[in-house]
């Protein structure tokens, strides 16, 4: 499965992962999800649409790039989430 | 029907501005452009280079920027002005803003101010970026914009980030006759086919030695692996410098910024590296990129060879006209000084083997710090070390 697919019911952390990765490296986007995750009180390996667009949420009050992305990477999201709803 | 048409000139701006435009003129045989891009070294400055430009072709959005070295189909050069005028059933709306560096959202916002997400009778829209990098937001900048083109199932934005001649002290962007620094155009090509899009690089991890940036503050890294980045980066490249002729311990201050560009930062990304160049080393050791590198980043330091160079810059024009539905009329490139300085005299090879891929069509471009190109399911925009090539279908 490609991990930058945004279209299933649960999504994991490596998908959201990948998503800030290209533009942050994945060290440091994995450190970000999974450090969101944890400060959510969420566990992993998978989440619901609503709990990842709540990590992103969370990652997107970073100053900076990394907020930047989280916010771009939850827009994609929302429109993804927006997109599947549509298809059913 | 789509016409593409270049001119190139040198000499003192104000006459090489007259030139340019009277090229076009007569290149263009009649026809209205709506679009023309021009590009210059710091030599021409814009501010006197535009305006007879501007007056010629009153009916059409004129962007501008500086840059490291410029080309066309014809002419590799130093020190000129390029310029290329789209003819053709377009529409092109463009805002500006400047203030880059210290808020990059309401740059963004403003300069979004005047595009409009569509235009009736136009099925595409692909939005173009010219920034100065050295604000330091150019990632930043590009997510910025494409979320606010993110109504769109497709969103597609290509760009430069402009150059001032490796000089690093300031560079330009412009907007009919606005022309400044720290500041960003955002513009909105209205087409009924669609254009196309192709990147790629040329670079690869110089091995396989991993560094943790460990004190940052936006674009500035001050430490790698807790010492001093400039030290670290010295380090990591002494032996492969020294293997074509760099003593990295006695770099002469011209030509630094060339040095710097050569061997970049990686940021691993699945299988691919994202590359972030550095643009200036401060006083103390630290060195700026174009785009934030956060704290906790891990990167490896990248290299390329003439080879690959010419290779990743003739795939970026065949990947933007496999995206065509019709041949090639022509096109604008947007490339990292990079390739200018790996390649040195080589590098007009590479501009020639671009234009065949591209059916000998006439195209016109600008050696850069940063490339902007984001498309469909894209999560990063801003390159480097990249071609870009927006191509117009006939």
């Amino acid at each position: 499965m490609d991990p930058k697919d945004l279209s299933g019911d649960r999504l994991t952390l490596e998908t959201l992962s990948a998503q800030l990765a290209q533009a942050l490296g994945e060290e440091k986007a994995r450190d970000v999800i999974w450090s969101a995750t944890s400060a959510l009180g969420l566990r992993g390996p998978a989440l619901t649409r609503q709990e990842a667009l709540n990590v992103l949420a969370e990652v997107a009050d970073t100053p900076g790039i990394v907020g930047i992305c989280a916010r771009f990477a939850r827009t994609r999201l929302l429109l993804a989430s927006v997109s599947a709803s549509l298809k059913r | 029907m789509t016409s593409v048409v270049t001119a190139s000139a040198r000499g003192d701006a104000q006459s090489a501005g007259k030139d340019l435009a009277e090229q076009l003129v007569s290149k263009l045989g009649g026809e209205t452009p709506a679009l023309v891009f021009v590009f210059a070294s710091t030599q021409q400055p814009l501010d006197a280079l535009l305006p007879p430009i501007i007056e010629r072709f009153a009916g059409a959005t004129v962007l501008s920027a500086s840059t490291a070295g410029e080309f066309t189909e014809e002419t590799v050069s130093k020190g000129a002005a390029v310029a290329v005028a789209i003819a053709g059933d377009y529409e092109i709306r463009a805002g500006m803003a400047d203030g880059l560096a210290a808020n990059a959202e309401a740059a963004i916002a403003e300069a979004f101010g005047n595009v409009p997400e569509s235009l009736d009778g136009y099925a595409y829209r692909t939005g173009v970026m010219l920034l100065d990098p050295l604000s330091g937001n150019g990632e930043e900048a590009t997510l910025l914009a494409a979320s606010m083109m993110a109504t769109e199932s497709s969103i597609r934005l290509v760009g430069g980030a402009a150059g001032d001649d490796l000089a690093m002290k300031a560079t330009h962007v412009g907007m009919g006759s606005r022309v400044a620094s720290d500041a960003i155009i955002v513009a909105a090509i209205f087409s009924k086919k669609p254009l196309g899009i192709g990147v790629c690089h040329g670079h690869e991890a110089l091995n396989d030695e991993r560094m943790t940036v460990t004190k940052s503050d936006g674009a500035t890294v001050f430490e790698l692996d807790g010492r001093p980045a400039w030290e670290v980066w010295k380090e990591r490249t002494r032996e492969v410098a020294a293997a074509v002729g760099i003593n990295v311990d006695a770099i002469p201050a011209d030509e630094l910024g060339g040095f710097l560009l050569r061997y970049q930062a990686g940021l691993a990304s699945g299988s691919e590296l994202k590359l972030r160049a550095p643009l200036s080393l401060g006083e103390d050791g630290s060195l700026s990129f174009a785009s934030g590198i956060p704290q906790g980043s891990v990167i490896r330091l990248t290299k390329s060879t003439p080879q690959r160079q010419v290779h990743s810059a003739v795939k970026a024009a065949e990947r933007a006209c496999e995206q065509l539905e019709s041949e090639p009329a022509g096109a604008v490139v947007f490339d990292c000084i990079c390739r200018n300085l790996i390649l040195a005299e080589k590098f007009d090879d590479a501009v020639s083997r671009i234009s065949k891929a591209l059916g000998g069509t006439p195209l016109a471009g600008f050696e850069t710090y940063g490339e902007i190109a984001l498309d469909v399911g894209d999560m990063t925009g801003f390159h480097n070390s990249t071609t870009v090539v927006l191509a117009f279908p006939s």
